[in-house]
C-alpha cells in the first residue's frame, strides 16, 4: 500500500515537471492537459517498474515508459489537432537522468584532485547510464513511428510489419 | 485556377519562410520536409528539399508541365528554439491547405496569423517551470524543505536566462549563466546552516535547462537518415549539457560543496 502512494505520488509530480516543461515549450492550451496525463503515465510505468517487488531496472523502466508516452501520443494529438512529438517530448522530460548526470559532473571534479580507480569507474558508470537512458527516452518515444510506418497521425491506418504496402 | 507567372516565385517564398520558421522552432527535419512538400503538392507543384539546421533550401517543379520553376534557399538568423505553437500553427496550415483550396493569400495570412509571437503570460512561465523544478525535487527524493528552495532556485535561472536572452547573448553562455545564478541560490541556501543536506536541490535546480528538444530531435533525424543535421543537434545539445554542468561545476567549486 505504502509502495503504490509512493509510486503515483512520483507519477504525480512526473506530471507537474512535463507540465512545466511543456509552458516552457510553448505547447498549445489544448495539449496541456494531455501533456501532464502522459508524464504522469510515464511516472507510474518507470516508478511501477523500478519498485523493488517487480524489480525492473533503470534503463528498461525508462524505455517501456518512453514507449507508453510515444504510443499514446498519437491517440491524443489525435484529439487535441497538435503533432505527436509536441506532447510526448515534454512528456519523457521527467524522465530524463538528471541525478545521473549531476553525480557524473560531481565524480569528474572530484577526479581533477583525486585520480583514483573507484572514482573513475564511479564517474564511467554514472556518464554511462546518463548516455544509455536518454538513448532509451528517445528510442522510445520515437518507436510507434518507426513500427507503423506513419506517415502522419492524421490518417494512421494501423500498418503492421506483415501488413501489405 | 490558371497560375500566374508569379505564382511559383511567391509560393516558393512562403514556402522557404515556412520552413525556417519550423526550423526556428525546433521541428525534425522530417517534420520539414513533410510539411513543405505537403503545401506544394497541393499547389500542383513538386517540391525537392534540402535542409540543414540552419537553412532550407527549395526547388520547386510543375508537376503537369514537369518544368522547373523555381529556386531558393533561405538561411534561419538564430540557433533553433523551441515553440511548439508555431510547430502546431503550421502543422494545421499544411493540412487545410490541403483539405479545402486556398489561394497564395490566404496562405500567406494564415501563415503570419501561425508564426505570431504568442508566449504563455510571462508570471504563469515562471511559476510552471518553477514548479517542474520542485516536482524534479521531489520526484528525485527531496521533501518540503528542498523543493521550496528548488523553487526559488529554478525561478531565478529562468529569469537570468529570460533577460540574457532578451539581451541576444550567445545561447552557450545563457545557459551557463542560468545555471551558475540557479545554483548560486541553492548554495547560498546551504550556507544557512540547515540540517540536512541539499544535494537534492542542487542537482534539480538546472534540470529547467535541459536542452529536451534538440537531444530527442537530434536522435529523430538520425534514425530518420538525416545523420549530419542529427549530429549538428547532437552537438548543440551537448554543448548545452556542457554548459550547464560547468556553471554547476563553478559555484559547487566557489562554495567547497561536495
Amino acid at each position: 500500500m505504502e509502495a503504490w502512494f509512493a509510486i503515483l505520488s512520483n507519477a504525480f509530480w512526473c506530471g507537474c515537471a512535463a507540465l512545466g516543461f511543456s509552458v516552457l515549450f510553448n505547447t498549445p492550451r489544448v495539449a496541456l492537459l494531455s501533456v501532464w496525463v502522459c508524464g504522469f503515465m510515464a511516472g507510474l510505468i518507470k516508478f511501477g517498474v523500478i519498485n523493488p517487488e517487480i524489480g525492473g531496472g533503470m534503463l528498461g523502466a525508462s524505455w517501456l515508459a518512453a514507449s507508453a508516452v510515444g504510443f499514446a501520443s498519437i491517440p491524443f494529438s489525435h484529439r487535441c489537432h497538435v503533432p505527436p512529438t509536441i506532447i510526448s517530448i515534454p512528456a519523457v522530460i521527467p524522465l530524463v537522468p538528471g541525478s545521473f548526470a549531476y553525480r557524473t559532473m560531481l565524480d569528474l571534479i572530484k577526479f581533477i584532485s583525486d585520480a583514483d580507480h573507484s572514482v573513475l569507474t564511479g564517474t564511467i558508470h554514472n556518464g554511462l547510464m546518463t548516455l544509455f537512458i536518454l538513448i532509451a527516452l528517445s528510442v522510445g518515444v520515437t518507436l510507434p513511428m518507426l513500427l507503423f510506418r506513419i506517415q502522419s497521425v492524421k490518417n494512421v491506418r494501423l500498418k503492421f510489419p506483415w501488413s501489405e504496402e | 485556377m490558371i497560375p500566374s507567372e508569379e505564382e511559383p516565385a511567391e509560393l516558393g517564398h512562403i514556402l522557404l519562410r515556412i520552413g525556417t520558421s519550423l526550423l526556428h522552432a525546433g521541428a525534425s527535419t522530417t517534420r520539414v520536409v513533410k510539411n513543405i512538400t505537403r503545401i506544394a503538392d497541393a499547389f500542383g507543384y513538386e517540391a525537392h528539399v534540402d535542409l540543414g539546421t540552419r537553412v532550407v533550401s527549395i526547388s520547386l517543379d510543375n508537376k503537369d508541365r514537369e518544368e522547373h520553376v523555381f529556386t531558393g534557399s533561405r538561411s534561419a538568423p538564430s540557433m533553433p528554439g523551441a515553440d511548439f505553437k508555431v510547430i502546431t500553427g503550421i502543422s494545421r496550415l499544411s493540412w487545410s491547405v490541403v483539405e479545402k483550396r486556398m489561394t497564395l493569400t490566404e496562405l500567406k495570412n494564415d501563415y503570419e496569423r501561425a508564426v505570431e509571437a504568442n508566449p504563455y503570460p510571462r508570471i504563469i512561465v515562471l511559476g510552471l517551470v518553477g514548479l517542474s523544478g520542485a516536482s524534479f525535487c521531489y520526484i528525485f527524493g527531496g521533501r518540503s524543505i528542498e523543493m521550496a528552495i528548488t523553487f526559488v532556485a529554478t525561478i531565478a535561472g529562468l529569469l537570468v536566462r529570460q533577460e540574457l536572452q532578451r539581451l541576444k547573448y550567445n545561447p552557450y553562455l545563457v545557459t551557463f549563466s542560468s545555471a551558475a545564478c540557479a545554483t548560486l541560490v541553492v548554495s547560498l541556501m546551504s550556507m544557512l546552516h540547515l540540517t540536512i543536506r541539499l544535494d537534492h536541490a542542487f542537482a534539480t535546480s538546472i534540470l529547467f535547462l535541459i536542452p529536451g528538444v534538440p537531444l530527442i530531435i537530434a536522435f529523430i533525424d538520425l534514425m530518420n537518415g538525416y545523420i549530419i543535421n542529427g549530429l549538428d543537434r547532437g552537438v548543440h545539445a551537448s554543448i548545452h549539457a556542457f554548459a550547464i554542468a560547468t556553471g554547476l561545476a563553478t559555484m559547487l567549486y566557489l562554495f567547497n560543496i561536495s
